[in-house]
């Protein structure tokens, strides 16, 4: 059995931008992998100008060289390591430019969670998974999925 | 032209696509907020609302801790854990959004 990762991240700040710094990171390398850039598209801000530590999302960024997006959500561990799930949304960046495709990927952060997100990413990028193709990639991964 | 404050809230995933949207030359308020959240609401079959129940109250929460709006880009998503993707997602892609109106009289009279 696995383990959560960065467990009381919505509690402890410290643990909070540790987890935000691995996303961070992750990119990094696919940037230096597949040679782009990327940018945070949405405002880390409260009403206040302070930072929000809620995790929805902890981690955004858009690809201009791909025109796409990637949001991730991260909510506090619940009883299951496979606790992940994604979707293709749009996301409207800027108010000239048309709607951009948005990888969501919404997980509690465990070592299997993570491998699939990075394995999602990945995919994403260099265009190997649509709408159609990410639900096979998760029903793949996520036989246990439990239905409403 | 098209308006400075925009934005909408979408019921989304398992099949359905709904939204609301709103875009106005005056920061859109709290008591707004919550209207187009109802209005949403009352759009989906009974079923599709049921499946976001707690998720519409999750957005309904978010909407009425804001204390002085907050500024476009912003994307919420409240899912429903128990299915893949079935959502309320709060997205303000241009201005500000959730202000209280003592607010926007303030900024009426002094800016």
């Amino acid at each position: 059995m696995g383990s959560f990762l960065y467990p009381d991240f919505l509690n402890d700040k410290r643990q909070y931008n540790l987890v935000q710094a691995s996303w961070n990171r992750l990119f990094i390398r696919l940037g230096e992998k597949y040679d782009f850039k990327y940018s945070s598209y949405l405002n880390p801000y409260d009403s206040s100008g302070r930072k929000e530590y809620d995790g929805n999302p902890i981690f955004n960024a858009f690809i201009p060289k791909i025109k796409k997006a990637v949001r991730i959500i991260q909510v506090s561990p619940g009883e299951n390591v496979n606790d992940i799930s994604a979707w293709i949304d749009e996301i409207e960046i800027t108010k000239s430019s048309s709607p951009v495709k948005e990888l969501v990927i919404d997980l509690a952060l465990s070592k299997e969670t993570k491998n699939v997100a990075i394995e999602l990413i990945d995919s994403w990028v260099i265009g190997q998974i649509n709408e159609h193709s990410l639900d096979l990639y998760l029903s793949k991964d996520q036989p246990e999925t439990t239905p409403a | 032209m098209s308006k400075r404050h925009r934005g909408r809230i979408q019921a989304q995933g398992d099949g359905l696509e709904e939204s609301e949207s709103w875009a106005q030359d005056e920061p859109l308020t709290k008591k707004e907020g919550l209207s187009i959240l109802e209005k949403l609401k009352l759009k989906l079959k009974k079923s599709d609302y049921l499946l976001r129940k707690d998720q519409f109250e999750d957005a309904k929460r978010f909407i009425e801790n804001i204390d002085g709006g907050i500024d476009a880009v912003k994307k919420k998503t409240f899912r429903n854990r128990k299915t893949k993707d079935a959502r309320i997602d709060i997205e303000i892609l241009g201005g500000t959004a959730f202000i209280t109106v003592i607010l926007i009289i303030l900024i009426y009279y002094f800016f």
